[in-house]
């Protein structure tokens, strides 16, 4: 635990406080997870699946492990493998320098059934790319612990003169030796200061890293931006020239959003929005694959625009890749309950479980059969399953994003289930007035882009 | 433009006695000798090892809308050593000269159109940028405007196109260039597809879209003309109205990929 005069560090990436018990300590995240890894070998390479996963006209749905109750997600990939796999493609992503090679060959293992395996390198989280930034988000604690950064030279390798491309393989190599099927390139920080020198980085890791790749796999063009990057015309216009220049098709792409309005929250930016639906409909329409990571219900939305793919998780940290900070609580007693917050996916928004409760009582909405809500619901004296609530979360996404997939037009699917959110709060305002956090503020600014 | 070199010091080089002068462009001169059409560069001692990779992409091409490269040297000429490069000879005039003689018809014009693009395609896919392509770099195969053909690719690099966008000028070889390229930018595929576009726009009116030839105009002059609308003949199809909009998107992006534009005038690859 992180203590400070007898204070607790929670990382939170909202305005609102009331996160608290959601959050995770800043101790805690860092520390080497104690779970025994499984001693089988990583199930090899399967580049072919890969590719087929990645370009089929189906939308791709991936699943970020996360920090803490990942034991879960092998049977959420399974829900989603009987219920939905007609309709969407769905995979897995480790984020690399975070966990062990051990621990991430024994999570790729854990789901042998997933053909779309990514080991995200997560290079941003160098300290002369964004590491550094990310470091004073949390107060002084680096993104990558001790216990798992000594694993990955190519985070602390120094790199006087940039990227080089032995650099650059060294990330590919290290991706396939954890098992995964889809490569990334690095991934570094786009500083926004130095757009020209950014973005012919970008095409050179680009090239480096296609040579590295072994054969014909497929790889995808890794970007992690600052939203400037797509707020900004002029910068939004510089990108664009260059991902359509670029001979890839495919881009992982990952932005770091303003600190959210709520815990779980959707961008509000319509300044970001609009520069993200430039950035997925001018790829869509020159047959280029656009994945956008950390990205929750907002990649779902732009499925709606030409997006292809989305990335999501169970927790916060992997719903969004947002501005963080410290909350500091003088500790006088054990730490803040977590509210139960569930998500109530007809208002496309995660709430608490009491007004949950309450809207499912007035019988606009029906209750959810999930095997994971059955298995919430089944104990009135058992405490809330945090992993319950984010399995739901994750099947949810996935029916949704298999709603999307199903009918003829996607973007009128989206704005379909986005008028009937709009209908739903309106219905229950009267009785369930939700505010707050509560209160799905993501849904006018949505409405307003559809349109 | 003249001919710089002596008949017979091209015989010499090329050790062929039967050498025909075929024109002169920008930066050299062609002479057809053994079938093949030689381009010589006029200014002397150009490296050519500074485009191996260049000159390695391009003889791998094999698309009917792209010349052949065969071989690309340096041969003595009057005591100095020229870049010399082996193409294939397409006898035809080149687009220039028919611009001159009239109108096609929509069809010949938007298989003219699916030529150019496909031939760009196919410099694209060889990791290769044209950046000059215009009315005097397209030949037309047998005389048919249906059959194009790019010519001259490698010239452009070879030359440094950056010393020849310097302002004020005469608007020649950059009336055809992109605004990224005028403001001195990388060059992108989008440039050599903004160069096409123009290049379809003239056959299909006569003029050039944004220019009148010979004015003499400053970077600025040159920019902001280029953003400005341009006029549309109603006359026109809507594919390619639709087309050569797109081409001359200022965003070099909103010009999309060669496949996008193929897809516009019915014929592309489906994603």
């Amino acid at each position: 635990m992180n203590e400070q005069n007898n204070e607790i560090h929670f990382v939170v990436d909202s305005e609102s406080v009331d996160n608290v018990g959601d959050a995770d300590e800043l101790d805690h995240e860092l520390r080497y997870e104690s779970v025994e890894p499984l001693d089988i070998e990583p199930s090899g390479n399967s580049s072919q699946e890969a590719f087929e996963a990645t370009i089929t006209a189906k939308p791709l749905m991936l699943i970020q492990r996360s920090h803490q109750h990942s034991k879960i997600l092998p049977q959420v990939y399974n829900e989603i493998a009987s219920k939905y796999s007609d309709y969407i493609d769905y995979g897995a992503v480790v984020p690399m320098p975070r966990m062990s090679p051990k621990q991430i060959k024994a999570y790729f293992n854990s789901i042998p059934d997933v053909s779309l395996k990514i080991a995200d390198p997560e290079s941003f989280a160098r300290m002369d790319s964004f590491g550094k930034t990310l470091r004073d988000q949390r107060d002084d604690q680096p993104y990558v612990g001790p216990s798992t950064i000594s694993n990955w030279d190519y985070l602390t390798k120094p790199l006087p003169n940039g990227p080089t491309k032995s650099w650059v393989s060294e990330v590919v190599s290290n991706q396939y030796e954890s098992g995964a099927t889809l490569i990334l390139s690095p991934g570094l920080w786009l500083d926004p200061a130095n757009s020209t020198g950014s973005l012919d980085s970008v095409r050179e890791q680009a090239e480096w890293c296609r040579e590295a790749v072994q054969d014909s796999d497929l790889f995808a063009v890794n970007l992690t931006l600052p939203s400037a990057w797509l707020s900004n015309p002029i910068l939004l216009e510089k990108l664009l020239n260059v991902l359509l220049d670029l001979d890839e098709s495919t881009f992982y792409i990952r932005v770091r959003w303003p600190l959210l309005a709520n815990p779980y929250g959707q961008l509000l930016d319509t300044s970001i929005l609009s520069g993200y639906i430039e950035l997925a409909s001018v790829l869509d329409e020159n047959d280029k694959v656009l994945i956008t990571a950390n990205t929750g219900l907002t990649g779902w939305l732009l499925l709606g625009r030409g997006a292809h793919g989305l990335s999501t998780g169970l927790g916060t940290g992997e719903r969004s890749f947002a501005d963080t900070r410290v909350i500091k609580i003088k500790q006088k007693g054990p730490r803040p309950a977590p509210t139960p917050r569930v998500f109530e996916s007809p208002l496309l928004h995660v709430i608490d479980k009491n007004t949950s409760d309450r809207i499912h009582a007035l019988g606009n909405t029906g209750t959810c059969g999930c095997v994971f809500c059955t298995h919430q619901s089944s104990s009135t004296t058992a405490p809330f399953s945090k992993p319950n609530a984010g399995a739901h979360y994750l099947l949810e996404t996935a029916r949704l994003t298999a709603e999307v997939a199903s009918a003829d037009n996607r973007l009128d699917a989206v704005k379909s289930l986005v008028d009937d959110a709009v209908s739903l709060r309106l219905a229950v305002a009267k009785n369930v007035p939700l505010t707050g956090t509560n209160d799905p503020k993501h849904l006018s600014v949505w409405k307003n882009l559809l349109v | 433009m003249e001919q710089k070199f002596e008949k017979a010091a091209i015989a010499a080089a090329l050790e062929d006695d039967s050498v025909e002068y075929l024109g002169t462009g920008t930066f050299g001169e062609s002479w057809l000798s053994h079938g093949r059409a030689i381009k010589i560069i006029h200014n002397p001692n150009q490296r050519l090892d500074r485009l191996q990779r260049e000159i390695d992409s391009h003889q791998r091409i094999d698309h009917s809308n792209v010349v052949k490269l065969f071989l690309a040297r340096s041969i003595e000429i009057s005591g100095n050593r020229h870049a010399a490069l082996e193409f294939e000879y397409i006898d035809g005039d080149s687009v220039r000269s028919t611009i001159a003689e009239g109108r096609p018809d929509a069809a010949t014009l938007r298989e003219f159109a699916r030529g150019i693009i496909s031939g760009l395609n196919a410099l694209h896919d060889a990791k290769l940028i044209h950046r000059d392509v215009k009315p005097e770099n397209i030949a037309l195969r047998g005389g048919n405007l249906t059959d194009p053909v790019i010519l001259d690719l490698g010239t452009a690099k070879l030359l440094d196109m950056d010393s020849i966008t310097q302002y004020p000028t005469i608007i020649g070889t950059t009336m055809y260039m992109a605004p990224e390229q005028l403001r001195s930018e990388r060059a992108l595929k989008a440039s050599d597809l903004w160069s096409a576009g123009v290049v379809i726009y003239e056959l299909a009116t006569g003029h050039h879209p944004f220019f009148t030839d010979g004015a003499k105009i400053t970077l600025n002059e040159a920019l902001e003309l280029l953003s400005r609308d341009f006029y549309m003949p109603e006359s026109l199809p809507i594919d390619l109205a639709t087309l050569i909009r797109k081409l001359l998107s200022v965003p070099a992006y909103q010009r999309g990929t060669g496949n996008k534009a193929l897809r516009i005038i019915g014929k592309g690859t489906v994603k």
